[in-house]
Protein backbone atom coordinates (compact mmCIF):
# COMPACT_ATOMS: atom_id res chain seq x y z
CA UNK A 1 0.00 0.00 0.00
CA UNK A 2 1.11 3.82 -0.57
CA UNK A 3 1.98 5.00 2.69
CA UNK A 4 2.27 9.46 1.83
CA UNK A 5 2.99 9.91 5.64
CA UNK A 6 6.02 7.71 5.86
CA UNK A 7 6.94 8.85 2.50
CA UNK A 8 7.22 12.78 3.95
CA UNK A 9 8.96 11.54 7.33
CA UNK A 10 11.69 9.58 5.02
CA UNK A 11 12.01 12.81 3.13
CA UNK A 12 12.07 14.80 5.95
CA UNK A 13 14.75 12.99 7.69
CA UNK A 14 16.87 12.56 4.78
CA UNK A 15 16.33 16.45 4.16
CA UNK A 16 17.67 17.03 7.59
CA UNK A 17 20.66 15.17 7.63
CA UNK A 18 21.66 16.42 4.26
CA UNK A 19 21.00 20.11 5.09
CA UNK A 20 23.23 19.46 8.53
CA UNK A 21 25.69 18.13 5.95
CA UNK A 22 25.74 21.31 4.11
CA UNK A 23 25.95 23.67 6.45
CA UNK A 24 29.15 21.93 8.35
CA UNK A 25 30.76 22.70 4.60
CA UNK A 26 28.89 25.83 3.81
CA UNK A 27 29.22 27.99 7.20
CA UNK A 28 33.21 27.10 7.67
CA UNK A 29 33.92 28.22 3.95
CA UNK A 30 32.00 31.15 4.00
CA UNK A 31 33.40 32.17 6.82
CA UNK A 32 36.97 31.64 5.83
CA UNK A 33 36.25 33.49 2.58
CA UNK A 34 35.11 36.57 3.95
CA UNK A 35 37.91 36.23 6.48
CA UNK A 36 40.71 36.03 3.60
CA UNK A 37 38.56 38.93 1.62
CA UNK A 38 38.75 41.27 4.84
CA UNK A 39 42.74 40.72 5.41
CA UNK A 40 43.42 41.28 1.73
CA UNK A 41 44.18 37.89 0.84
CA UNK A 42 41.50 37.28 -2.05
CA UNK A 43 42.83 40.69 -3.10
CA UNK A 44 46.27 39.22 -3.81
CA UNK A 45 44.95 35.90 -5.56
CA UNK A 46 42.43 38.12 -7.60
CA UNK A 47 45.18 40.16 -9.01
CA UNK A 48 47.35 37.29 -9.59
CA UNK A 49 44.76 35.47 -11.89
CA UNK A 50 42.61 37.97 -13.58
CA UNK A 51 43.98 38.00 -16.77
CA UNK A 52 42.76 34.04 -17.14
CA UNK A 53 39.84 35.01 -15.03
CA UNK A 54 38.76 37.61 -17.91
CA UNK A 55 38.56 34.50 -20.81
CA UNK A 56 35.16 33.41 -18.43
CA UNK A 57 34.11 36.84 -18.06
CA UNK A 58 34.87 36.59 -14.33
CA UNK A 59 36.46 38.67 -11.60
CA UNK A 60 39.63 37.52 -10.42
CA UNK A 61 38.45 36.68 -7.06
CA UNK A 62 36.10 34.23 -8.73
CA UNK A 63 39.62 31.77 -9.16
CA UNK A 64 38.58 31.10 -5.04
CA UNK A 65 34.97 29.60 -6.64
CA UNK A 66 35.84 27.32 -9.35
CA UNK A 67 39.10 25.88 -7.32
CA UNK A 68 36.83 25.18 -4.21
CA UNK A 69 34.57 23.95 -6.83
CA UNK A 70 36.79 21.69 -8.75
CA UNK A 71 38.54 20.10 -5.74
CA UNK A 72 36.07 20.27 -2.73
CA UNK A 73 32.10 20.64 -3.65
CA UNK A 74 29.41 22.75 -4.77
CA UNK A 75 28.35 23.47 -1.19
CA UNK A 76 31.59 25.00 -0.30
CA UNK A 77 31.58 26.80 -3.73
CA UNK A 78 28.04 28.30 -2.92
CA UNK A 79 29.60 29.71 0.20
CA UNK A 80 32.62 30.93 -1.40
CA UNK A 81 30.47 33.00 -3.95
CA UNK A 82 27.90 33.91 -1.57
CA UNK A 83 30.65 35.90 0.17
CA UNK A 84 32.14 37.63 -2.85
CA UNK A 85 29.98 40.00 -4.19
CA UNK A 86 29.03 38.86 -7.72
CA UNK A 87 26.28 39.44 -10.36
CA UNK A 88 23.94 37.31 -12.17
CA UNK A 89 25.68 36.57 -15.33
CA UNK A 90 28.85 35.84 -13.13
CA UNK A 91 26.75 33.52 -10.69
CA UNK A 92 25.06 32.06 -14.39
CA UNK A 93 28.61 31.29 -15.81
CA UNK A 94 29.76 29.67 -12.65
CA UNK A 95 27.09 27.44 -12.37
CA UNK A 96 27.44 26.14 -15.46
CA UNK A 97 31.44 25.90 -15.61
CA UNK A 98 31.16 24.07 -12.16
CA UNK A 99 27.98 22.16 -12.65
CA UNK A 100 30.35 20.53 -15.45
CA UNK A 101 33.06 19.70 -13.55
CA UNK A 102 32.98 19.42 -9.30
CA UNK A 103 34.41 17.44 -6.44
CA UNK A 104 36.59 15.72 -8.77
CA UNK A 105 38.57 13.81 -6.09
CA UNK A 106 35.34 12.44 -4.15
CA UNK A 107 33.15 11.76 -7.50
CA UNK A 108 36.30 10.62 -9.08
CA UNK A 109 36.71 7.99 -6.20
CA UNK A 110 33.54 6.61 -6.30
CA UNK A 111 33.29 6.33 -10.26
CA UNK A 112 36.58 4.97 -10.17
CA UNK A 113 34.59 1.51 -8.39
CA UNK A 114 32.63 1.88 -11.69
CA UNK A 115 35.70 -0.08 -13.40
CA UNK A 116 36.14 3.03 -16.12
CA UNK A 117 39.16 5.51 -17.10
CA UNK A 118 38.88 7.80 -14.52
CA UNK A 119 41.31 9.91 -15.54
CA UNK A 120 39.92 10.45 -18.86
CA UNK A 121 36.40 11.43 -17.47
CA UNK A 122 38.18 14.34 -15.14
CA UNK A 123 39.86 15.73 -18.18
CA UNK A 124 36.34 15.68 -20.08
CA UNK A 125 34.93 17.32 -17.34
CA UNK A 126 37.29 20.14 -16.62
CA UNK A 127 37.49 20.61 -20.42
CA UNK A 128 34.04 21.08 -20.91
CA UNK A 129 34.24 23.18 -18.26
CA UNK A 130 36.57 25.83 -19.08
CA UNK A 131 35.12 25.78 -22.53
CA UNK A 132 31.66 26.41 -21.52
CA UNK A 133 32.56 29.13 -19.30
CA UNK A 134 34.75 30.91 -22.58
CA UNK A 135 31.82 30.37 -24.73
CA UNK A 136 29.17 31.57 -21.94
CA UNK A 137 31.37 34.91 -21.72
CA UNK A 138 30.89 35.30 -25.47
CA UNK A 139 27.59 34.86 -25.96
CA UNK A 140 25.90 36.28 -22.34
CA UNK B 1 40.27 45.84 9.50
CA UNK B 2 37.04 46.29 10.85
CA UNK B 3 36.06 43.17 12.67
CA UNK B 4 32.67 43.95 14.05
CA UNK B 5 31.55 44.75 10.86
CA UNK B 6 33.02 41.71 9.37
CA UNK B 7 31.64 39.33 11.94
CA UNK B 8 28.01 40.87 11.27
CA UNK B 9 28.58 40.00 7.16
CA UNK B 10 29.37 36.74 8.10
CA UNK B 11 26.40 36.34 10.17
CA UNK B 12 24.24 37.83 8.29
CA UNK B 13 24.87 36.51 5.03
CA UNK B 14 25.14 32.64 6.36
CA UNK B 15 21.94 33.21 7.64
CA UNK B 16 20.50 34.26 4.77
CA UNK B 17 22.30 31.31 2.79
CA UNK B 18 21.00 28.86 4.98
CA UNK B 19 17.61 29.47 4.97
CA UNK B 20 17.79 30.06 0.98
CA UNK B 21 19.03 26.18 0.64
CA UNK B 22 16.69 24.64 3.53
CA UNK B 23 13.85 26.77 1.20
CA UNK B 24 15.30 24.23 -1.61
CA UNK B 25 16.59 21.17 -0.02
CA UNK B 26 13.38 20.01 2.27
CA UNK B 27 10.41 20.90 -0.29
CA UNK B 28 13.29 18.06 -3.16
CA UNK B 29 14.10 15.28 -1.17
CA UNK B 30 10.23 15.15 0.43
CA UNK B 31 9.28 15.32 -3.04
CA UNK B 32 11.56 12.80 -4.10
CA UNK B 33 10.43 10.34 -1.61
CA UNK B 34 6.95 10.84 -2.45
CA UNK B 35 7.71 10.57 -6.00
CA UNK B 36 9.09 7.16 -5.61
CA UNK B 37 6.60 5.86 -3.23
CA UNK B 38 3.90 6.84 -5.55
CA UNK B 39 6.11 5.00 -8.16
CA UNK B 40 6.65 7.58 -10.24
CA UNK B 41 10.60 6.75 -10.37
CA UNK B 42 10.25 3.50 -12.45
CA UNK B 43 8.16 5.28 -14.96
CA UNK B 44 10.59 8.56 -15.23
CA UNK B 45 13.51 5.90 -15.60
CA UNK B 46 11.37 4.70 -18.72
CA UNK B 47 11.63 8.32 -20.45
CA UNK B 48 15.55 7.08 -20.64
CA UNK B 49 14.93 4.18 -23.16
CA UNK B 50 14.49 5.95 -26.02
CA UNK B 51 18.29 7.72 -25.67
CA UNK B 52 19.55 4.59 -24.26
CA UNK B 53 18.96 2.98 -27.93
CA UNK B 54 20.90 5.91 -29.72
CA UNK B 55 23.96 5.44 -26.88
CA UNK B 56 24.23 1.70 -27.48
CA UNK B 57 23.20 0.96 -24.59
CA UNK B 58 21.17 -1.78 -23.00
CA UNK B 59 17.69 -1.17 -20.82
CA UNK B 60 19.84 -2.39 -17.50
CA UNK B 61 21.84 0.95 -17.98
CA UNK B 62 18.68 3.18 -17.53
CA UNK B 63 18.50 2.59 -14.04
CA UNK B 64 22.00 4.05 -12.91
CA UNK B 65 21.44 6.93 -15.27
CA UNK B 66 18.15 7.61 -13.40
CA UNK B 67 19.25 6.77 -9.74
CA UNK B 68 22.86 9.42 -10.12
CA UNK B 69 20.36 11.92 -11.59
CA UNK B 70 18.16 12.17 -8.42
CA UNK B 71 20.23 10.91 -5.76
CA UNK B 72 23.77 12.32 -7.50
CA UNK B 73 26.69 10.17 -7.97
CA UNK B 74 28.04 9.90 -4.52
CA UNK B 75 24.71 8.85 -3.00
CA UNK B 76 23.82 6.99 -6.26
CA UNK B 77 27.05 5.49 -5.96
CA UNK B 78 25.05 1.53 -4.07
CA UNK B 79 22.86 1.20 -7.36
CA UNK B 80 25.63 1.98 -10.02
CA UNK B 81 28.33 -0.65 -8.47
CA UNK B 82 26.01 -2.94 -7.56
CA UNK B 83 25.00 -2.82 -10.98
CA UNK B 84 28.60 -2.75 -12.54
CA UNK B 85 28.99 -5.56 -10.19
CA UNK B 86 26.06 -7.81 -11.99
CA UNK B 87 28.52 -7.47 -15.09
CA UNK B 88 25.51 -7.04 -17.17
CA UNK B 89 27.68 -4.19 -18.78
CA UNK B 90 30.50 -4.65 -21.02
CA UNK B 91 33.90 -2.23 -20.29
CA UNK B 92 32.42 0.12 -23.42
CA UNK B 93 29.40 0.42 -22.49
CA UNK B 94 30.45 1.41 -18.80
CA UNK B 95 32.18 4.22 -20.07
CA UNK B 96 29.35 5.47 -22.19
CA UNK B 97 27.11 5.43 -18.77
CA UNK B 98 30.64 7.38 -17.17
CA UNK B 99 30.67 10.15 -19.97
CA UNK B 100 26.75 10.85 -19.64
CA UNK B 101 27.01 10.58 -15.43
CA UNK B 102 30.31 12.55 -15.45
CA UNK B 103 28.75 15.54 -16.72
CA UNK B 104 24.96 15.18 -15.81
CA UNK B 105 24.13 14.08 -12.63
CA UNK B 106 22.20 15.43 -9.41
CA UNK B 107 21.15 18.27 -12.14
CA UNK B 108 17.80 19.33 -10.26
CA UNK B 109 19.53 19.91 -6.93
CA UNK B 110 22.66 21.08 -8.05
CA UNK B 111 20.29 23.99 -10.99
CA UNK B 112 18.30 24.74 -7.67
CA UNK B 113 21.17 25.49 -5.73
CA UNK B 114 22.48 27.95 -7.81
CA UNK B 115 19.12 29.72 -8.96
CA UNK B 116 18.75 29.96 -5.10
CA UNK B 117 22.57 32.15 -5.27
CA UNK B 118 21.11 34.12 -8.20
CA UNK B 119 21.56 31.69 -10.97
CA UNK B 120 20.06 31.83 -14.27
CA UNK B 121 18.50 28.07 -14.36
CA UNK B 122 18.12 27.40 -17.81
CA UNK B 123 21.29 28.18 -18.85
CA UNK B 124 23.17 26.15 -16.50
CA UNK B 125 20.64 22.95 -16.53
CA UNK B 126 21.04 23.67 -20.74
CA UNK B 127 24.46 22.73 -20.80
CA UNK B 128 24.81 20.06 -18.92
CA UNK B 129 21.72 18.23 -20.27
CA UNK B 130 23.13 19.50 -24.07
CA UNK B 131 26.41 18.29 -23.56
CA UNK B 132 25.76 15.26 -21.66
CA UNK B 133 23.83 14.02 -24.65
CA UNK B 134 25.92 15.32 -27.16
CA UNK B 135 29.30 14.05 -25.73
CA UNK B 136 27.64 10.41 -24.87
CA UNK B 137 26.14 10.05 -28.66
CA UNK B 138 29.35 10.94 -29.81
CA UNK B 139 31.48 8.91 -27.96
CA UNK B 140 29.18 5.13 -27.44
CA UNK B 141 28.86 5.91 -32.06
CA UNK B 142 32.08 7.20 -32.69
CA UNK B 143 34.51 6.45 -30.67
CA UNK B 144 33.57 3.02 -29.56
CA UNK B 145 33.37 1.54 -32.78
CA UNK B 146 37.19 2.16 -33.62
CA UNK B 147 37.90 0.94 -30.07
CA UNK B 148 36.27 -2.11 -31.19
CA UNK B 149 37.98 -2.82 -34.04
CA UNK B 150 41.80 -2.33 -32.00
CA UNK B 151 40.15 -4.74 -29.83
CA UNK B 152 39.30 -7.13 -32.76
CA UNK B 153 42.66 -6.34 -34.29
CA UNK B 154 44.79 -6.84 -31.38
CA UNK B 155 42.94 -10.41 -30.36
CA UNK B 156 43.91 -11.66 -34.06
CA UNK B 157 47.20 -10.68 -33.66
CA UNK B 158 47.18 -12.37 -30.66
CA UNK B 159 45.48 -15.11 -32.39
CA UNK B 160 48.34 -15.51 -35.08
CA UNK B 161 50.96 -15.09 -32.17
CA UNK B 162 49.37 -18.47 -30.99
CA UNK B 163 49.05 -19.63 -34.13
CA UNK B 164 52.98 -19.12 -34.81
CA UNK B 165 53.92 -20.72 -31.48
CA UNK B 166 51.73 -23.57 -32.02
Amino acid sequence: MVNLFNAVKRGCKKAFVTYIDLIKIIVPVYILVTFLKNIGIIEYLAGFFSPMMQLFGLPGEAVVVLMTGYFLNLYAAIGAISSLQLGIREITILGAMLGLAHSLIIEGAVMKKMRVNVLKLVILRVGTSLVVGVILNLIL
Amino acid sequence: MDWSKMLLEMLSGNLELLVDIAKIIFPLLIGIELADEVGILDKVSQLFNPFLKYFNLPSEAGLPLIVSQIFGITYGAGVIIRIVDEDKLTAEELMSVGVFLAICHAVIEDTLLFIAIGGRGVIMLGVRIVLAIGLTYIYSNYLVNDQREEDTTIQSNRCTERWEEL
